[in-house]
């Protein structure tokens, strides 16, 4: 594709944990993102495992219901903006500079900014775990009155999700300005990599939302000290409110955490499937208009709270609305490994996991959508299926398949594909024995969030407990796996996979340090 | 950069918007009816027909006490057979049972929320702050009509009203 100049004397930096510390590298901050996702999911999982272990069997066994509600709470609050969000921006830094034929992120000084908050946000967060008064117990939503009611926590639970908050948005804010500013001559909008396209617009989603995020958990903080009543119907404000506001950023979030997963598995197909990708530009238009729409399907988080008719029916049918663009993509994949000569390396594996899995969230998320059956699955353990179908064989599928598919062009050295595969399988197998139960106990009415239950439920969530421990052991596999290829191992080519296309893979692997810093020719 | 600065613009925007968000639905619910709150204003009398339906509906009242021990505050009434198009009244009873005087004001809703509009209020406590001298009994008297444009499945409405102490900003924690 072009000729890479190789410019390997700007390859000093400082040793030991200052190279980290201080790095503006785009590959290093990529790195850390990557890594702190890795440590903040055993951290989520292990929290997940307590939920499961007290949901073994019913009655009380091992934590009181307090710590149960907290653990649900920081479960979500670690997954979503401590594993989800970081691990995709992590995969901008390596990647987005490489795709477009730049040297580095536009600003790279903020990049390095915007790694180092997260962790002084997640240690805030954590540290509430010891708090007089108990972590945050009110859920990830943090609806109001229940949420004033935290302890000692609460402003440390606000202050770190404006920490998180910031750091989203000095990242969101460096991707668009690299992608508007610095790709190579020739790498035209409509020539960008998938990737780049699904960050560019996630990009905008975040720096859209995240302040009115902010905004909201603000109108929380001054409710609690400083006498307001946003939210508080004594002084003339309506709890309901925040419930808007919260689901109006919340929904795009929702799409923050999906978007760069389409972006990852639009390039891994067409590689394994040895075919371009079927339909690009309707692959770009599909993940603008579900990014639009997403600001006009937030109530449907809230159906059951009273709102009248014309709303509710508007929400359900602009929600229906996004399954078209969805539905776009997934035939487009379907069609793009149509008559491909097809392999099934682990990162395809995950792919076509992630595909399967997702569609089976959407499709959950199809019934939710409709009002009048919403009343009956509205915070019960179909909700609880519905998003961690999408989220876990969805999102963090998708990270995975991303981490096996260019891990070989980061360490320069190839993983041990027998054992890619076994996570593959075992993960896929827990993960469905975790969560499709939850369908079950859901439509049968047990409620989500309360740490004990009738005994009909019993069977479904020892079976999902079983799934959970076997899911989080498996992913042992995971670490052991990238460890290694580290360390060393068959050594990959510059293009490791044979169907590859794109400008990462003109580079060498590992890439040199400072990659690009003559604009490749891009045909 | 010129990107950079409109981002953050964007991003300062946004944190004000969400504050604007909160006059934002007022005003929509308010400009396109989707409101299910009744209105706290007093209506003129000559917004609705002097026809009085034969059609007969119950209304129910009824009251929240945030702090009982401190005032008690109950309808006279319970319930009233009423048609719609006709102006009743009733009353409610406040008792200050407390040392201290109490300032606060009654927040009312209707249930079910479609009913919230056709119930008309010409003369009700809770448009102004009230004050309860202590140990006072207070009669507080309520006037209102129903819509006969009311939907005719509509045959039972409740009104309840929640009695709220204004808030002392400087007493608050």
């Amino acid at each position: 594709m072009s000729t890479v100049v190789k410019d390997t004397h700007h390859d000093e930096h400082p040793s030991g944990i200052m190279r980290w510390l201080t790095t503006t590298n785009h590959k290093d901050i990529g790195s850390l993102y990557l890594w702190f996702a890795l440590i903040m999911f055993f951290i989520g999982g292990l929290m997940a495992l307590v939920i499961r272990s007290e949901l073994f069997q019913p009655g009380l066994q091992f934590v009181d219901p307090q710590f149960f509600n907290s653990m649900t709470t920081m479960h979500a609050l670690v997954m979503i903006f401590g594993v989800v969000m970081p691990a995709f921006t992590g995969l901008a830094n390596w990647m987005i500079p490489i795709m477009i034929g730049g040297p580095d992120m536009a600003l790279p000084r903020m990049n390095n900014y915007s790694f180092w908050i997260m962790p002084f946000a997640f240690s805030m967060l954590l540290s509430t775990l010891f708090m007089d008064g108990g972590a945050p117990a009110g859920g990830w939503t943090l609806y109001p009155p229940l949420s004033l009611q935290t302890g000692d926590a609460f402003p440390f639970l606000i202050f770190a999700i404006h920490f998180m908050g910031l750091s989203s948005i000095m990242g969101a804010i460096n991707i668009v300005a690299t992608i508007l500013n610095m790709r190579a001559p020739g790498m035209t909008l409509m020539k960008m990599p998938l990737f780049v396209w699904t960050w560019l617009i996630t990009a905008f989603l975040l720096i859209a939302v995240m302040p009115v995020l902010a905004g909201g958990v603000t109108m929380l903080l001054t409710d609690k000290f400083f006498g307001t009543s946003f939210f508080n119907a004594a002084g003339g404000g309506d709890p309901v409110m925040f419930q808007h506001i919260f689901w109006f950023f919340g929904h795009p979030e929702v799409y923050i955490l999906i978007l760069p997963s389409f972006g990852v598995v639009s390039a891994i197909i067409p590689t394994f499937a040895r075919k371009p990708l079927f339909g690009y530009s309707s692959m770009v238009y599909a993940t603008a208009s579900i990014a639009f729409l997403s600001f006009i399907v937030w109530a449907h988080h809230m159906f059951t709270v009273g709102m009248p008719l014309a709303g509710e029916v508007f929400f359900m049918l602009a929600t229906m609305l996004i399954a078209v663009p969805t539905g776009v993509k997934v035939f487009n994949w379907v069609t793009t490994m149509w008559r491909g000569a097809m392999t099934f390396e682990t990162p395809m594996l995950f792919a076509i996991g992630f595909i399967v899995m997702f569609t089976i969230g959407g499709f959950s998320g199809l019934m939710l959508a409709i009002t009048p059956a919403d009343f009956q699955y509205h915070d019960t353990y179909f909700v609880v299926a519905h998003f961690h179908y999408v989220l876990v064989p969805g999102s963090i599928f998708a990270i995975m398949a991303a981490v096996y598919f260019w891990l070989p062009k980061w360490t320069g050295n190839m993983y041990p594909e027998t054992l890619g595969k076994v996570h593959f399988w075992l993960s896929t197998f827990f993960v469905n024995l975790t969560f499709f139960p939850m369908h079950f106990v859901g439509l049968a009415g047990m409620p989500r969030r309360i740490p004990d239950y009738s005994l009909q439920f019993a069977d479904y969530n020892m079976i999902a407990s079983f799934g959970a421990f076997g899911f989080g052991f498996a992913q042992l596999i995971f670490v052991y796996l990238i460890v290694k290829t580290i360390r060393g191992g068959e050594k990959a080519t510059d293009e490791v996979w044979e169907g590859a296309e794109g400008l990462e893979w003109t580079l060498s692997s590992p890439p040199p340090y400072h990659s690009f810093n003559t604009p490749p020719v891009i045909k | 950069m010129g990107t950079v600065k409109k981002l953050i613009f964007v991003c300062v925007f946004m944190f004000f918007f969400s504050f604007a968000l909160i006059p934002l639905y007022n005003i929509i619910c308010d400009v396109t009816g989707l409101n299910g709150n009744t209105s706290n204003l007093k209506e003129k009398v000559n917004t609705f027909s002097e026809v009085v339906s034969t059609e007969k509906l119950n209304i129910q009242f009824i009251s929240h006490e945030v702090n009982k021990n401190k005032l008690e505050f109950k309808p006279k009434e319970f319930e009233m057979t009423i048609s719609p198009g006709k102006v009743y009244s009733t009353l409610y009873v406040a008792t200050n049972k407390s040392n201290s005087k109490i300032v606060g004001q009654a927040i009312p809703s209707v249930s079910p929320n479609e009913a919230a509009k056709y119930l008309k209020k010409l003369e009700c406590f809770c448009f102004e702050e009230q004050t309860f001298k202590p140990g006072e009994v207070v009669e507080l008297p309520l006037y209102f009509a129903i819509d006969e444009k009311m939907p005719k499945r509509i045959k039972t409405i409740t009104l309840s009203y929640s009695f709220f102490e204004a808030i002392d900003v400087s007493k608050k924690n």
